[in-house]
This record gives structure tokens, C-alpha cells and sequence, in this order.
């Protein structure tokens, strides 16, 4: 498995700016599952503060978008096969649903959504959806999952030709 | 039509049989576990609302012994073929239903009917109806409901597996062991044809189940429900929104011939009791 060069970036990024100064508390736990499975429980990775800084500025460039939405353009899919990921934010308050991303669109619940964007929330009316053109994110949080071994190589490959058929 | 008195006894707890008695004469009325058993004059002893799931190992079509005639276990119920007096209060000999080396109910020859296996109250089992609003939240619990939760129609939050709450869950995803481990959960074995979009399953509803092998790296399983009252098909793709089309946005009629994706191994058709369903 190889970590590629967007990803360490991303990472290396973060830890230089620091994750504080963009809002991540240290209590705070993002657990990304990997929806493709129908029946067997699907993959989990829960990001380290690390990932997790390293993912923030592109987190928050997202709910700050100009063009986020109130409705989705498109919805979550039900399709047999790879749709997308949830992600659940743990906190001290506990744990709950926090944002999903398939097929280009990231979804922020109005509560509980990741730190660096509870001040967008807050002012929201309700949920929000903005896109993410490239799915960047997505991808990210996959192929993190695959560098970290929670999904194996087959998995991997099967979920980047969904992701590209997409 | 006069009425006889037929006691009840329980081998070990509780009980379930569904016999359908040909060519009755009589009308019995009993309490299992408060429950009304009455032999209806068009031949059925019905457990009135109180048995779901006792005799689902038995294979379609299999013969048991009864004496003094045979019974036919088909779909979850006995079918006797031989003629049971029951105006008698006494007979010459137990009459004795097996399964294999399995006593599954006797008669004494003092009239008392013995029924062994495990009984839930059915008094909640129903058709399901398609209402997407209860599963499609988009967050807690969509997530947290697969196919096997929205298949049986019951919300555990736990991304339900086959087995587990019976205490031994599947192993190693394949037709056969997904099938037992369901089968230890309660749901009927019906058939591995499609039974058509009218099947009645008395008590609950028919659900099927398919199994993808290639999925990498383990294989998965999958389940659909028929929303009879709509006489139509949906299911709800793990973590993904309930639907009532296939992978080909076509409304799906016959689960079998429905674009399934990977999911092409037929795991066979099944009754389940909706809300009451032993899963987790």
C-alpha cells in the first residue's frame, strides 16, 4: 500500500498550521465509514488529531463554499455497490451523525458537524450541501483508509472504479 | 357442531404448530399461554396470534411419521394426511409427529397435545408498507440500518447480522451459512423460486435474500422485502437509502431477475415476523 503524494501534502500541511488554529479541539473524533457493503459491517477509520488537522482546511473550505445549499442536487445513493461515506463526530456530548459525502456532494448535518465548521452551522437553517467538484475529500478519506489497512487492496481498487464511474 | 375439550401441555416452554387437519368434524377450544387454539370448521386448528417460527427447520415437502396416518411439513406448517378423530377423547397410542429424530408434537391416549418449540406472540407481525421516511434520515439511522434491519422491518441501530441475536452469527458469507444463521433468527424457509408477489406468509411478510461472492475480499449478503400491500419489492443497500428500484432504477417486480449488481446468487425466500423479529 502506498500513501500517495496529495495525501502527505495534505497531512504535512496541516501539521505545520497546526490543527488548533483551525478550530479542531482535542477531544474531538471523526470516524469515517466506508458505505459499500450491504449486510456485513462496513470499514472504519477513525482519523488520528494528525489526519485530522490535516483534513480540516479542506473541511472548512468546503462549508464556507459560496455555493452550499439547502438541498442536495442529488441524493444519497441506494444503489448495491460503493455509495459514499458517513462520517460520525465523537466528542465529549457523545457521538452522532456529522457529514456524509457520495458522488460529489458533502453533506454537513446542521448539528454536530466537524469543529471548524460549527460556526457555519450554527448560523444554517438546517443542513447544508455543497459540492466538491473532484470529490477530493472522498478520495482522500479512501485512500487513507487504504493506507491505513482498513480496506484491503481488492476493496480499494473495486471503490476507485465506482468512484471514477461516477 | 359440538364442542370437545382438548387439554394442552408443553413439552418445554412454549410451542408452535400450525396443523391443518383434514376433514374435521368438531371444534376444539384450549389455552396455550393464554392463547386460543380453536379447530375451525373448515378443517384448520388455528394457535390464534400465538406461534411464529417453531417448526421453520423443516424442509418443503418433507414427510413426518404420524400415527395412525403421515403429515406433510411444508412452508412452516403440518399438513396431515391421515384422519385425526378428535371426538375421541382417548386413543389406543400416543400419536407421535417427528422430524427426523425430533418429537415435534404428540398426542396421548388421553387426548393431551403436546407441541414442542419455541413461540413468539405474533400479535405485531404484519405486512410492510413502503415508508422510506422511517429508514431515509439521512444520518443516525440510515447508517446505522442495513438490508437485513430494513428486510425484517425492525430498527436495532446495529447494523443487524444474521445469527447474532440467536448467538451464533455467520462466519464466512456463503448461501448456506447465511441461510442457517437467518433460519436460527426465526425467519421461514419458503423456497428458492420465486413464490410470486401474493405469497401470504400468514404471519409477517416475505423477504429474499442474495449473496455477492465476489465481492471483494469476502463476498456480502443482501436482503429485499416484498411491500405487499403495494405488491411490489424495496430494500435499503447498508448504509444508503431504501428504494423500491434496482441497480438499474427499475421498480423491481421479481427479486430475482432485479439488477442486482454483484449480489447474483440466488439465497432463497423467506417469511419473517416484521417488528418482532429476533435480530440485532
Amino acid at each position: 500500500m502506498k500513501t500517495s503524494m496529495p495525501f502527505i501534502a495534505v497531512i504535512g500541511f496541516a501539521l505545520l498550521v497546526g490543527g488548533t488554529a483551525l478550530g479542531q479541539s482535542a477531544d474531538e473524533a471523526l470516524t469515517v465509514e466506508i458505505d459499500v457493503y450491504s449486510g456485513r459491517p462496513n470499514p472504519k477509520v477513525t482519523l488520528t488529531p494528525a489526519e485530522l488537522a490535516g483534513l480540516g482546511r479542506k473541511i472548512r473550505s468546503l462549508c464556507t463554499a459560496p455555493d452550499v445549499a439547502t438541498q442536495p442536487k442529488k441524493p444519497y445513493p441506494s444503489v448495491l455497490g460503493y455509495r459514499g461515506l458517513h462520517i460520525a463526530r465523537s466528542s465529549k456530548a457523545g457521538t452522532a451523525h456529522s457529514m456524509s459525502l457520495a458522488r460529489r456532494t458533502v453533506h454537513f448535518a446542521k448539528d454536530n458537524a466537524p469543529l471548524v465548521c460549527q460556526d457555519v452551522m450554527q448560523k444554517a437553517a438546517g443542513a447544508l450541501y455543497v459540492d466538491d467538484a473532484n470529490g477530493e475529500l472522498e478520495r482522500l478519506l479512501i485512500e487513507l483508509a487504504h493506507n491505513k489497512g482498513v480496506i484491503s487492496d481488492d476493496l480499494y481498487q473495486f471503490i476507485v472504479v465506482e468512484l471514477n464511474a461516477n | 357442531m359440538n364442542a370437545k375439550r382438548i387439554q394442552i401441555a408443553l413439552l418445554f416452554s412454549f410451542c408452535v404448530l400450525m396443523p391443518q387437519i383434514a376433514r374435521a368434524q368438531t371444534e376444539i377450544q384450549s389455552s396455550i399461554s393464554g392463547k386460543l387454539i380453536r379447530w375451525e370448521t373448515n378443517g384448520n386448528i388455528t394457535l390464534n396470534g400465538a406461534c411464529f417460527g417453531g417448526v421453520t427447520s423443516l424442509p418443503t415437502g418433507e414427510v413426518v411419521t404420524l400415527w395412525p396416518g403421515k403429515g406433510v411439513a411444508k412452508n412452516g406448517n403440518l399438513y396431515f394426511t391421515g384422519a385425526l378423530n378428535f371426538n375421541s377423547v382417548s386413543f389406543s397410542d400416543d400419536i407421535v409427529v417427528r422430524s427426523g429424530g425430533t418429537t415435534l408434537a404428540s398426542i396421548s391416549p388421553t387426548g393431551v397435545l403436546n407441541l414442542k418449540g419455541k413461540c413468539n406472540d405474533t400479535a405485531g407481525c404484519s405486512n410492510t408498507t413502503w415508508e422510506p421516511s422511517k429508514w431515509n434520515d439521512g444520518g443516525f439511522t440510515q447508517s446505522n440500518n442495513n438490508c437485513y434491519n430494513y428486510g425484517n422491518d425492525k430498527i436495532t441501530n446495529t447494523f443487524a447480522q444474521p445469527g447474532k441475536a440467536s448467538g451464533q452469527q455467520w462466519t464466512v458469507i456463503s448461501v448456506d451459512n447465511v441461510k442457517a444463521a437467518a433460519l436460527r433468527d426465526g425467519l421461514r424457509w419458503v423456497d428458492w423460486n420465486f413464490p410470486g408477489n401474493t405469497y401470504d406468509c400468514g404471519d409477517g411478510h416475505l423477504i429474499f435474500m442474495t449473496i455477492a461472492p465476489n465481492f471483494p475480499p469476502n463476498g456480502d449478503y443482501h436482503w429485499m422485502r416484498l411491500d405487499q400491500t403495494k405488491g411490489v419489492w424495496s430494500h435499503k443497500p447498508g448504509g444508503g437509502s431504501a428504494t423500491n428500484l434496482d441497480n438499474s432504477n427499475a421498480t423491481i417486480t421479481n427479486p430475482l431477475t432485479a439488477n442486482r449488481g454483484l449480489y447474483t446468487q440466488n439465497g432463497g425466500f423467506y417469511c419473517t415476523c416484521g417488528s418482532l423479529a429476533n435480530i440485532n
